[in-house]
């Protein structure tokens, strides 16, 4: 009873204490909040009560954030559809192969990268990082693709974009964070390098090691104009890809009618199934990482 | 070994240090001592041990190849002690001996020893990194020295460096090209004025985000603001051709309010207003990570301070967070001034939503060069203008980089 009443005082004494314009302030502050996180969620919901309205009140541009005319036809219908499905499992493929390369091989780049005693790490730093300002444009990249025989081929959707740089510097700065005292030790119980990294740091850097499953799974998962480059055969085509050809049309813009046209073919419901199709795995997986990159994050945004 | 050891001296002649025989051989015999189990696994037939030994107490071996003696280009080398004791002791001993030994050779061999140390204790790291570096090499500097077929004839079916040399022509014809200096104007005009808007706008969202109390309320606010970030671009464009189609909400919005419905997408007047409004809210939420970081790591007692000194929650932001976030704003600042004349996350954003209607504004340096190159099959017409707009950038990114370590001590190299 007492301890109660004590923290109730001590709850008014700190209210006392702030002006009434910083109360007012955060009534504000909490307005503005809503607002914006109801702007942000707003196309997302615009987009769900299209995909469960019928394409009738689409067309006449009656649906808003209420569904109308609800039916799971449509979804049934996207699902059943074999190309939809084969596009689907592409995406899967692609991003399950791709992130396991991706976070293997910029690990692997990282972690020695992360050793200042090693005599050419500053080099190599030097080396990557120039990438970042200065590159091959995008016809010599096509270029060397074509030439490589990697057009049409699963490597050639992901080759490109295997080792992002700036994902390759975070890492960095997570594993120079681990206690070198442990590698020391496991070198002293016979590891060797390798070892070392796969038994000892590796298993201590699951956060950063989220962070980056989550980043280049989907980068992976979204990219669209890799495929659009390179992937020239449908059946290798992943659903990113197929729903640039229902948004805009398969040709380029430089033909607006013969696009619309195309795009106009896939009723409205449909597209927005498959966006919303699209969209659900990344929307499901990224709240629970948060935690892991926000720290990611945190450590990268601290100057090298 | 005692041949070995002269073949060394030989190749570094203008060096021969004094030695002292009788610590030679003893050190000799305490280093063979210790060393028994390791030179037995570096025996290799095409190498040879070789003890060398500089002063009494430090004896160090070193296995070198046959091809270089005395260059220590061969990598593979052991020492006695431990890394750092042996170099230790060598240190030591040359404070006390400085003055009988020729400096010179001691420099060699601690050089030599050092590298061939180093990478007998390192190697696995460098291994590790082959694979990467040689990508690299291949998928980034290869398709970099590709630019040179802005000077060069490019055929199908040529080398990808392109057949014969043709000088500036292709520089001199885009210079004279009027779509080229439209998609410049309009790739600076866009950035600009995304820039304008994004950048107070997300400092001042993570400001009130760091104002917010309810922890759960303020993650609750975070999760929902880094949703459009992992949202893939075709979708954000799908989206945003949805709300501002002709029955689209923002129409249906302007019809209740009695104005006429807009084609916005088919507008250049409006493209601007799309295109920035659409990138605020893609990145606002995910912009604020780095200012919210740079804010937790404030040390509480600045805030206690400027309390106790009577400053109000406004004065504190005004004059504690801010000017503790300073180089991070800085840093970020020079990042996107540096990238005002690259297109970045823009060009699939933009491709996926203009159109030729929309080209006198929305048409970007990226965009062209797409269209040009790979529409129009012009190669090294395309790559000409990539290359141009690739330099503008790096000496952007190098001014921008030169202004922020002058004022504030901090930038990108």
């Amino acid at each position: 009873m007492s301890k109660h009443s004590e923290k109730k005082q001590a709850r008014s004494l700190r209210r006392s204490r702030e002006s009434r314009g910083y109360r007012a302030f955060q009534v504000c502050n909490t307005i503005l909040m809503i607002i914006i996180g109801a702007a942000t969620l707003y196309p997302f919901l615009y987009l769900v009560a299209q995909s469960f309205s019928s394409e009738a009140e689409i067309i006449q541009g009656n649906v808003n954030l209420i569904p109308k005319g609800f039916n799971i036809t449509t979804y049934k219908s996207v699902i059943e559809k074999g190309d939809f499905q084969k596009y689907y499992l592409n995406t899967l493929i692609y991003t399950v192969v791709g992130t396991v390369l991706s976070v293997l091989f910029s690990s692997l780049l990282a972690y020695p990268l992360s050793k200042s005693n090693l005599r050419y790490s500053g080099f190599i730093s030097k080396f990557i990082i120039f990438t970042m300002y200065f590159g091959g444009g995008l016809i010599p990249n096509y270029v060397l693709m074509t030439r490589l025989g990697l057009k049409d081929t699963m490597m050639g959707f992901l080759l490109p974009g295997l080792i992002g740089t700036y994902y390759v510097l975070l890492m960095r700065s997570f594993f120079s964070s681990v206690p070198h005292e442990l590698e020391e030790a496991g070198e002293l119980d016979g590891l060797n390098k390798l070892g070392v990294f796969f038994r000892i740091v590796f298993p201590l850097s699951k956060p950063i090691i989220a962070t980056m499953v989550l980043f280049y799974a989907s980068m992976i998962w979204n990219n669209w104009f890799t495929a659009y480059l390179y992937l020239d055969s449908k059946e290798k085509w992943p659903v990113a890809y197929y729903i640039k050809t229902i948004i805009t049309g398969a040709s380029t813009s430089s033909d607006p009618g013969e696009a619309t046209a195309e795009a106009m073919q896939v009723s409205a419901n449909i597209k927005s199934c498959s966006m919303v199709l699209m969209a659900l795995p990344i929307i499901c997986v990224y709240p629970f990482i948060q935690k892991y990159y926000v720290q990611g994050m945190m450590l990268g945004g601290v100057k090298e | 070994m005692d041949a070995n050891l002269e073949s060394i001296l030989e190749a570094n002649p203008e060096s021969q240090p004094e030695e002292n025989p009788e610590a030679e051989v003893a050190a000799e015999e305490t280093a063979a001592a210790e060393n028994a189990p390791e030179e037995a696994e570096d025996n290799t037939p095409d190498e040879e041990d070789v003890m060398v030994t500089i002063f009494d107490d430090v004896s160090v071996t070193d296995s070198l190849g046959d091809e270089n003696p005395g260059r220590g280009t061969r990598i593979s080398g052991n020492v006695t002690y431990g890394a750092d004791t042996a170099m230790a002791r060598l240190e030591r001993s040359f404070a006390v001996h400085s003055n009988e030994v020729d400096s010179a050779v001691a420099k060699k061999l601690e050089a030599k020893v050092k590298f061939s140390k180093h990478f007998k204790q390192n190697w696995m790291l460098y291994a590790m990194m082959l694979i990467p570096v040689l990508y690299y090499i291949l998928f980034r500097y290869v398709p970099m020295i590709g630019n040179i077929i802005a000077f060069r004839r490019y055929r199908p079916g040529s080398s990808i460096f392109g057949d014969e040399w043709s000088g500036l022509k292709y520089f001199k014809m885009f210079w004279k090209d009027h779509s080229f200096w439209r998609a410049f104007r309009n790739t600076l005009s866009l950035n600009m004025t995304y820039l304008l808007f994004r950048f107070p706008l997300t400092l001042i969202f993570a400001l009130l985000l760091n104002e917010i109390r309810n922890l759960h309320w303020k993650k609750f606010i975070q999760t929902v603001s880094y949703l459009p970030h992992f949202i893939s671009m075709v979708i954000v464009a799908g989206m945003v051709r949805e709300l501002v189609s002709t029955n689209g909400p923002i129409n249906h919005l302007l019809e209740a309010l009695g104005r006429d419905p807009v084609s916005f997408i088919a507008l250049p007047e409006w493209f601007t207003t799309i295109f920035v409004s659409s990138g605020i809210w893609q990145s606002l939420g995910w912009g604020t990570i780095l200012y919210l970081a740079a804010m937790s790591n404030i040390n509480p007692t600045l805030y206690e301070a400027a309390e106790v000194d009577g400053a109000g929650h406004f004065q504190r932001v005004l004059h504690v967070t801010l000017p503790c976030i300073l180089p991070t704003i800085t840093t970020l600042l020079i990042l996107d001034i540096g990238g005002l004349c690259g297109s970045g996350a823009s060009f699939e954003k933009i491709f996926l939503l203009y159109n030729p209607m929309t080209y006198e504004t929305a048409d970007i340096v990226s965009t062209y060069v797409f269209r040009v190159g790979l529409k129009s099959g012009s190669y090294s017409y395309a790559t000409a203008i990539n290359l141009f707009e690739g330099i503008i950038n790096l000496i952007l990114l190098s001014i921008a980089n030169f202004v922020s370590k002058k004022l504030t001590d901090s930038g990108l190299w």
